[in-house]
Order: structure tokens, then C-alpha cells, then sequence
């Protein structure tokens, strides 16, 4: 039994390669111990940005050796009269056995010879070059790179300059990069002056501790908890707690020896937007805000400093850098405040929101039109409805300044920033400030009803505006994150509870475009309609949102069939405001009893009506009847329709189905039993077909198209 | 304390002492010391190069009338490639940091990646941003294409930010207020240097450069190019190529260029610049890559003397 360890010492990382890289490695080698029919221990990786280390702990001398069964001729071909042919003993030489040991057994297909023969394991030592190799190489990196020590086809996300692996006490014959595996590691790059430090044998534990010598802490948990609990307590002291875990694991891949540090800038800085000292600090310079008890930033900051011990320079250096970085910021504030944010309409007008789609003053227009739409949809009256419209015209104004150029991340919170300093009224700042929600998975919905309504507004108008352009994502691509905002949508109409008539909504918004889109509006209004396929433009829309739709109730955990019967369903009501509701009752009743008999009546229509010709909408004739079956079934449908439609109003959705099944399942299957539907008279055939389309369309129109369930059928 | 100009002095010793060759500026206006032939089109082919310099460079957008403290339309780059890139640059530029008088074990230096791209040259490369407590001093890159091409074997590029190495070793808060020389008590200021003509070419760059005639000029100069590359001169048609991504900056600081526009003018410089790319390459090695074969020599006769 032996120990394996692996480093491999690489030029600074990125850091956001890094946790990916340790769950490769450690993968890699387990699935590739296994191929290797290696028994092993504790197989663990970790990193820091300039080595990842595998360890994996009592690994075999030798592979097992490997018992195979291979088979030959048939036996008719290897022996004649008893004796082995010319084809049996070439077949035992290739494999290396004497004829002897061959063996002849029934099969299926006869009588066959079979042989079994043992291949040796190869001595581990000898095995874990190439594998190590081989796992080193199929790491994969968002951008990998060449560099000239390293052959053209080895690349890596940085240079590898040094490589260790040890088994046991021995050296690994590895080589990869051009470099030559050792047993030789280093420690921190500046601190400890990049000198070979030797490591007698591959014990995790003894190198890990001889690391933490050389100003090294390999284990990244180590370095994060470290880190967690430094920053939780400065924080804590201030008032505040943790709220950027994300640049907690980014810090941690940045530095070997974390040290957290307090800097502070000059409390006039505090005049900024919140939002805009935030980003300086997180998303420019990686350090931590500092918040008091009430929430509001503080003017200090932390930062994690690569040494054990910083000198104040360094602090100084850092509160330096904040400072240049604030300092710009507040100088494009005061330039910026200069200009009323109504008064950027001629900025606007000169920044082309796509070329195909007009100028930001088009996209503001287009912007006003639909949240002027909305808002009566949504029943916003008095002040939300002048909210939600003011907004619309001012959303897009922050985009002219400097600010925003110089923080892309913050447009619209730092518009709502400057909206208050100018006086304008906080419903309308608020609603400009949040109406880019939801900006990413699990972001929250705007609060206000007209910060809702503008952020509908303004996504419904990039969808129908993209798609109108002809700039639909594809299967790989999403350059406008039309996805993203489909589901910021739907999200919207569901999570926000929002009962609005989508596809009015999306005629609004071709309106919209064909008065205020651009070259693509003119090009609708004036010389070639066809250009701008509104129909379809509609349609592809509705469709591309019913698929948001969709992804999202699937990942809430509702069954897909199911999901797919209730977006299937069609008729007058074409908001999503019940779908889930529709959804929940629909995935209650698939655990009852009698669900398969309710499915089995829309089923058994469903495959007799589809292909054949007819309107969904074309009602049975009962004077056309000719057998009593059809004139029962005809009449139990019309029975059960009125209360099964007022249910459904109601919301009763489990009543429904209920009523549904008990009127109706008896008599169709008595209808499948006596009536023949493919009659030869044409007219009778079309007459039993639309009797069936009208049984089906029934639950299918209001609830679910239930031919969509594919689980638990009969 | 060093003073700008000292730094700069001493950044030429040290890559003089790795045998770079101290070429001049270039001659022409860019946006970085990448657009330099000595970068662009030396780090092309097999050949190989090692060279040093300042550079200055122009963001004609960056111009902030001289009244911002860190940002300006006219800098410095202290601008360092080597081709084939050796075996431990990164221990080469920590050693050139500590030229500069700078105990890095007192201070926070880091790596923090940062890839680097210029849509103009068709170039990218991989690498960092040298952090010098939080401070970014210095763009280290891993050519990986240029003019559209691999970059084979690859060039590591070292751009020095010259004034916020003087501002960090020179602890100001102004980039004004940096020391440029210092004699009998006497000082120069980079303020005293460069001050009006961040203002004048504020203005200029903003509000005054002429937008029909610089959209003219980019035409003139693509198509002046492309004779250039017709009558197999990449050089020429090369300082023609600067021409035009400069002229597309003075056209972006006047606000004239839209996005979808954008696209297209980057894409046309950057079809000159392939061309002319792949122009010079053909032309060095019509003369059997000469420094190459220098290189060979060179090595040879160290064999021959060992």
C-alpha cells in the first residue's frame, strides 16, 4: 500500500477557474481509478491559485490481475474426431494457452470452444504516469492557453512550470508541459522566494504542514474558513453580517496566506449612491462594504491581503486605490447632476438601441406606449398609474451618463439615484430603480406595482422587438438575454401574482413597435407590412414565453407531462395568472385514484380525432345521429357542460375534473363499444368525429389538454 | 524618491541588462504600445525578439479636461516583449518591480486574471493584472493571436502603467502632482508637462475635431492601405492601420459612431490588419526570417566557444 500526491504548480489561476478544477481532478480520478480496477482510499484535490494537489491515499502495489473469458470456433471447426484442428491451436496461440486448456460449452447458437485467460495487473508505478497524464490533460478550462515550454497540443488555463508527484517515497516518471515531475514543491511565491522545498514521501498530511511553513495554506477550506471567520468578525463588530458569499470564494482563490485587513476612506464618499460605493469596492477592487446596525455602508472596508502579516503600506496602498475610484465616480456625479434626467431626451435620441430597432428615444417611446397599457390592465390607478407611465418615460435616461459608463451594472438604480436628487417624486425614482428586475436567477421582483409594471414593459418590449429583428436566441446563443427575461416575465406574472391578458399585452407592444421601432416600425407601416410579420411575430412570442413558462414549473418540480398538458390547454383565458393553480389541481389528481379514467375519456377521443379532417371547433349535429350511444353521449356533455365550465371559473379544479369523469367516462367508453366511428356514409363520420372533438375540447379548452400525459395512463 | 523620469531610466537598464533592444516610440498616434511594430507585427512568425520601450499613447475619450486626477487622453506605457516568452516571466517582472526600489515582500503583489483582447488587431491573449496593493500596475499577457493569427512561439508582453507606478512609488493622489524631474531643489511636475494639453486636447477630442473629415481620412487611410498591400508594403500599409483605429478613436470621443456601426469599422480595421499581418510575415520570410537565422548563428558560436 501507498500514498499518491500530485501537484501541480501553476502560474496565478483565475480564480474562477479554481473550484471547478478541484472537482475535475478529483473526478477524474476516481472514475479513472476505477477504469484501472485500482482499489484506493480517501481520493481528495484542492488548490490554490498556483498549485492543484491530488492526494489519494493506499493505493495497491499492482493492479488485480484480470480474468477473461474469450470465445473461439465452434467446436465442429477446432476439433475432428477429437482432435484439435489447425484453427484450435491457432486460436489457443493467440491468446497465448496450450490447446489444452481450451474448453467447448453449449451455447445458444451450439457448440462452442471457449478459453479463459488471465492478464497480469501491472505494477501501479508503473500504471500512474500515463493515468496522471491523462487526467492532467482532460482538464477543461472556459479559455485554455499555449505557451513555448509546453508542447503545441498540451495546453492549460496558465503555464505550468513545476510538477510533483510522489508514490510512496518514489518518484513518478511524469511528464507533461514540458516539465518533469519531482519531488519538490515551493511556497509562497514572494514571501518564502520560490525555492524547491523536498518532500520525502507523498503524505498529505506532512505536506500540507510543510507548506504552512513556507507561508502556504493548500487546503482551500481551510483558507475560506479562515477568511469567513476574520471577515464575520469585523463585521459583526460594525453591526453587519456576510453578504457577499460569492467574493468570499473569489478571495479565497486569490490569495495562498489570506490576512483580512480594515481600510477607510473619507466619509464625504458616503454621498454616493449606496449602489455605486458598493461596486467600487466588490466588483472593482474585491473588497468587503461594511455596514452598520441599521444597514447603512460605513466608511470602512475590508480586504484579504496574500501575506500573513501586512505592513500599513499595504493598507494605505489599498485605501489609495479606493479613494481614485471614488473620486471618479463622485466627479461623473456632479458632471452628471448637471443635466436634468428629463432634459436627455436629445442624448437619447443619439444613442442607437439597435440598428434594426432604433435609437434609446424610440425605445423610451415604445416603453411609455406598453406601460400606459399595462398599467390599465393591472387596474393601477391616481398616483401608480402617473408613477408607472412618469417612469417609463425617464427609465431609460440614466443610460446618457457617466456614471452608468462607467457602472454598466447599476443602470436604472443609479437613474433612480439621480431621479431623487433632482426632486423628482420617489414613486417614479423607485420604479426607475428596479425596473431591470429580475436581473439574474433568484433576484427580486420590483416592490412597487409600477416598478412591476415598467419592468413588464420593458421586457415584453425587447422580446417582441428582438424577435421582430429576427434575433431570437438559438440553441447556443443568447446574446440579449431574451431567455433571462422571458422568465423575469413569467416570473412576474406568477410570483408576482399579476392577472394580466398576456397576449393583449404582446399586440400592444407590435403596436408599439410599428410606431416607434425604427427602421423595423417604418419599414411595417410604410413600404412592406410583410417585412413584419405581426401575426406570427405574436405567435412565435406567446411561444417562446410558454416555454419559460414551462422550464421554470418544471424546475418548481411539477411532473413535465403534466406541465405540458396544462400549457397546452387553449381558449379564451390566455393569462398564466391560473396556470399553477390549474397546475396544483392537475398534480393532485394524477396521485387519486380515477385519474387514469379521467385521462383514458380525453385519450380514447383524442385517438380516434387526431389526423383525421374536421374543425376542433365544429359542433355535432344531433339531428344527424343515427344510434342511441351517440344521442347519451351527446346529452351527458351537455348536461355536465354548465357546471363543469362554472367550476372552473370558480377555480373548484378538482370538482371539475371530478364532474368531468363521473358524467362522461361511462358514456364514451359505452359510445367506443357500440358505435362504429369511421362510418362509410362521410356526413355520419364527420358527425360522431366533431361529437368526440367537442368531448375532448371541453377539458381541453379550460383545464388541460390531458392527450399530453404520458405517466400513469392505462 | 525616483522620479518619472528616473523610473523609466531604470526600467531601460534592466531590460537592456536582459538583452532587450531599446527601440524609440512610434511615430504615429495609437491607443497602446501593442499597436508599435516592434509589438504587433515583431511578435509574428519565428523569429525571435525581445525589445523595451516607452511608449505614449492616446485615449482620446479618456480626456477629462485636467480635472480628474487619474484619468487622461494622453499616458505612458512602459511597454516589454519577449519572443519566445522565457521559461519564468514572471519572475523576470518581479525582478524588474524590485529595480524600482519596490521590497515586494513589504507589499501585496498579485496576479488577478484578466484576459486581453483588441478587436482592431484581431489580437487576444491570456494573463493578468499586476496588483500592487489593490493597485493595477501592469498588463501581463500571453499572446495567443495577433493580426488574426496564432501567435507561434507566443510572446509575453509586459505593459507598465507608468504613471500609477509613479503614483504609487511617489505616494501622490494626483497624477499632476508626480514629480517628473527634480535638479538644485528645482521640480517638474507631469502637471507642468502635460497639464494643458490634457485640457486643449479635451476640447478638441470632444467638441472640436471635424467628424466628416475624420470619417473621410478613415477612408482615405483604409484605402491607402490596401494600395500599400497591393504593392506588397506591409509596413507602410501597417502605419495606415494605426491610422484608422486612431481615427476611429477621435470618432468614438466625438460620440459619432453608433453601435451597429461600431461593429463594422472594427471589423474593416481589423481586416486591414490581418492583411497587413499576413502581408509582413510572407515578406520576412521571403528574406528567410533574418533573425532567426542570427539567433542560430548566435547560439552556435556559444556552443562553438564552450
Amino acid at each position: 500500500m501507498a500514498d499518491l500526491l500530485l501537484e501541480i504548480g501553476v502560474e496565478e489561476l483565475p480564480a474562477g477557474y479554481v473550484p471547478g478544477a478541484i472537482a475535475q481532478l478529483a473526478e477524474r480520478a476516481r472514475t479513472g481509478l476505477a477504469e484501472a480496477r485500482l482499489e484506493h482510499g480517501a481520493v481528495h484535490a484542492t488548490a490554490t491559485p498556483r498549485r492543484l494537489v491530488l492526494a489519494v491515499a493506499d493505493l495497491p502495489e499492482a493492479q488485480p490481475p484480470l480474468t477473461e473469458e474469450v470465445a473461439g470456433p465452434p467446436e465442429r471447426v477446432a476439433f475432428r474426431d477429437g482432435e484439435p484442428t489447425r484453427a484450435a491451436e491457432g486460436f489457443a496461440r493467440k491468446l497465448g494457452l496450450d490447446v489444452a486448456a481450451l474448453e467447448v460449452r453449449d451455447t445458444p447458437r451450439g457448440r462452442y470452444v471457449f478459453a479463459t485467460r488471465t492478464i497480469p495487473g501491472r505494477p501501479v508505478r508503473e500504471l500512474l504516469p500515463e493515468l496522471l497524464r491523462a487526467w492532467i490533460l482532460a482538464l477543461r478550462f472556459p479559455k485554455s492557453m499555449r505557451w513555448p515550454q509546453s508542447p503545441a497540443n498540451e495546453t492549460f488555463a496558465r503555464p505550468v512550470r513545476r510538477l510533483l508527484a510522489l508514490l510512496g517515497a518514489e518518484v513518478l516518471p511524469l511528464d507533461v508541459f514540458g516539465c518533469q515531475a519531482g519531488r519538490c514543491t515551493e511556497g509562497h511565491p514572494i514571501l518564502a522566494g520560490r525555492r524547491p522545498i523536498a518532500l520525502e514521501r507523498a503524505d498529505y498530511q506532512a505536506y500540507r504542514s510543510l507548506l504552512r511553513q513556507h507561508l502556504v495554506i493548500v487546503e482551500r477550506e481551510e483558507r475560506r474558513a479562515a477568511i469567513r471567520q476574520a471577515i464575520e468578525a469585523r463585521l459583526a463588530e460594525a453591526g453587519g453580517r456576510l453578504e457577499h458569499e460569492t467574493l468570499l470564494e473569489e478571495v479565497c482563490d486569490l490569495v495562498e496566506i489570506p490576512h483580512v485587513c480594515e481600510g477607510r476612506f473619507d466619509p464625504r464618499y458616503l454621498e454616493l449612491p449606496e449602489a455605486v460605493v458598493e461596486a467600487a469596492m466588490t466588483d472593482h477592487q474585491r473588497y468587503f462594504p461594511v455596514r452598520d446596525g441599521e444597514g447603512r455602508l460605513t466608511a470602512r472596508f475590508l480586504f484579504v491581503a496574500n501575506q500573513p502579516e501586512p505592513a500599513d503600506v499595504v493598507v494605505e496602498g489599498n485605501e489609495r486605490v479606493l479613494r481614485a475610484r471614488l473620486e471618479d465616480a463622485a466627479f461623473y456625479m456632479r458632471e452628471d447632476l448637471k443635466l436634468l434626467m428629463s432634459q436627455r431626451e436629445d442624448a437619447l435620441a443619439g444613442i442607437v438601441f439597435h440598428e434594426r430597432l432604433g435609437t434609446l428615444a424610440d425605445k423610451a417611446r415604445r416603453l411609455v406606449w406598453l406601460a400606459e397599457h399595462l398599467a390599465d390592465q393591472m387596474g393601477l390607478e391616481g398616483h401608480e398609474h402617473e408613477a408607472a407611465v412618469g417612469a417609463a418615460r425617464l427609465a431609460k435616461a440614466d443610460l446618457t451618463t457617466e456614471l452608468v459608463a462607467e457602472f454598466p451594472q447599476l443602470q436604472g438604480v443609479i437613474g433612480g439615484e439621480y431621479l431623487r436628487r433632482q426632486g423628482f417624486p420617489e414613486a417614479v425614482a423607485q420604479a426607475v430603480a428596479e425596473h431591470y428586475r429580475p436581473r439574474f436567477a433568484g433576484d427580486d421582483l420590483p416592490e412597487t406595482a409600477a416598478g412591476r409594471c415598467v419592468a413588464l414593459a420593458d421586457k415584453i418590449d425587447n422580446l417582441v422587438a428582438f424577435f421582430a429583428a429576427g434575433l431570437e436566441p438559438s440553441a447556443s446563443a443568447d446574446p440579449y438575454a431574451l431567455r433571462r427575461q422571458g422568465l423575469g416575465v413569467v416570473r412576474m406574472l406568477i410570483e408576482g401574482g399579476i392577472g394580466i391578458d398576456l397576449d393583449r399585452a404582446v399586440a400592444e407592444a407590435v403596436k408599439a413597435l410599428a410606431r416607434h421601432g425604427g427602421p423595423i416600425g417604418q419599414s411595417a407601416s410604410d413600404t412592406d407590412p410583410s417585412t413584419f410579420d405581426a401575426v406570427g411575430l405574436h405567435a412565435r412570442v406567446r411561444r417562446f414565453l410558454e416555454e419559460r413558462m414551462a422550464g421554470y414549473l418544471r424546475d418548481l418540480g411539477y411532473r413535465y407531462d403534466l406541465v405540458d398538458a396544462v400549457l397546452g390547454a387553449g381558449g379564451a383565458d390566455t393569462s398564466f395568472g391560473d396556470l399553477q393553480r390549474r397546475l396544483e389541481a392537475l398534480t393532485a389528481l394524477a396521485d387519486r385514484e380515477g385519474f387514469a379514467d379521467l385521462v383514458e375519456v380525453v385519450d380514447r377521443c383524442w385517438r380516434i380525432v387526431r389526423g383525421q379532417q374536421g374543425a376542433d371547433d365544429a359542433s355535432p349535429d344531433p339531428e344527424r345521429f343515427e344510434q342511441p350511444e351517440e344521442r347519451a353521449l351527446y346529452e351527458a356533455l351537455e348536461a355536465v357542460r354548465e357546471p363543469f365550465v362554472a367550476a372552473c371559473e370558480r377555480g373548484a379544479w378538482e370538482e371539475a375534473a371530478e364532474l368531468y369523469r363521473q358524467r362522461l367516462a361511462a358514456p364514451v367508453h359505452t359510445f367506443f363499444e357500440k358505435v362504429f366511428v369511421n362510418a362509410p356514409d362521410p356526413a355520419v363520420r364527420a358527425n360522431r368525429l366533431a361529437l368526440l372533438r367537442a368531448v375532448r375540447s371541453l377539458f381541453t379548452e379550460r383545464f388541460a389538454d390531458l392527450s399530453r400525459v404520458v405517466e400513469g395512463k392505462k | 524618491m525616483l522620479t518619472f523620469q528616473e523610473i523609466v531610466l531604470r526600467l531601460n537598464h534592466f531590460w537592456a541588462r536582459q538583452g532587450c533592444l531599446l527601440v524609440t516610440p512610434y511615430d504615429v498616434e495609437k491607443g497602446a504600445a501593442t499597436f508599435h511594430p516592434a509589438t504587433c507585427l515583431r511578435c509574428l512568425g519565428p523569429e525571435p525578439w525581445r525589445a523595451a520601450w516607452i511608449e505614449p499613447c492616446r485615449r482620446c475619450k479618456d480626456g477629462r479636461y485636467g480635472e480628474n486626477p487619474f484619468r487622461l487622453q494622453h499616458y505612458y506605457q512602459y511597454q516589454v516583449v519577449l519572443k519566445p516568452c522565457p521559461p519564468d516571466p514572471q519572475q523576470l517582472y518581479i525582478a524588474s518591480l524590485q529595480e524600482l526600489g519596490i521590497d515586494v515582500r513589504r507589499h501585496d503583489l498579485r496576479f488577478v486574471h484578466d484576459d486581453w483582447e483588441a478587436p482592431t488587431q484581431g489580437a487576444s491573449g491570456l494573463g493578468w493584472e499586476v496588483w500592487l496593493d489593490g493597485m493595477e500596475v501592469t498588463q501581463f499577457t500571453y499572446f495567443q493571436n495577433m493580426a488574426s493569427m496564432p501567435c507561434d512561439p507566443v510572446t509575453v508582453e509586459y505593459t507598465y502603467g507608468l504613471e500609477r507606478i509613479a503614483m504609487f512609488l511617489q505616494r501622490t493622489d494626483s497624477v499632476f502632482d508626480l514629480v517628473w524631474v527634480e535638479h538644485d531643489g528645482e521640480r517638474i511636475t507631469y502637471g507642468d508637462v502635460h497639464h494643458r494639453s490634457e485640457v486643449e486636447f479635451s476640447h478638441y477630442n470632444f467638441e472640436i475635431a471635424d467628424v466628416p473629415s475624420l470619417r473621410e481620412r478613415f477612408r482615405m487611410y483604409a484605402e491607402e492601405c490596401n494600395r500599400c498591400l497591393d504593392a506588397d508594403l506591409p509596413l507602410p500599409a501597417y502605419d495606415h492601420v494605426i491610422k484608422c483605429s486612431h481615427v476611429f478613436n477621435l470618432l468614438d470621443a466625438r460620440g459619432a459612431i453608433s453601435p451597429a456601426e461600431r461593429a463594422g469599422l472594427v471589423g474593416r480595421v481589423r481586416a486591414l490588419a490581418r492583411r497587413a499581418g499576413q502581408s509582413y510575415l510572407a515578406s520576412r520570410e521571403k528574406l528567410g526570417f533574418p533573425l532567426l537565422r542570427e539567433g542560430a548563428k548566435a547560439s552556435e558560436g556559444e556552443r562553438n566557444g564552450g
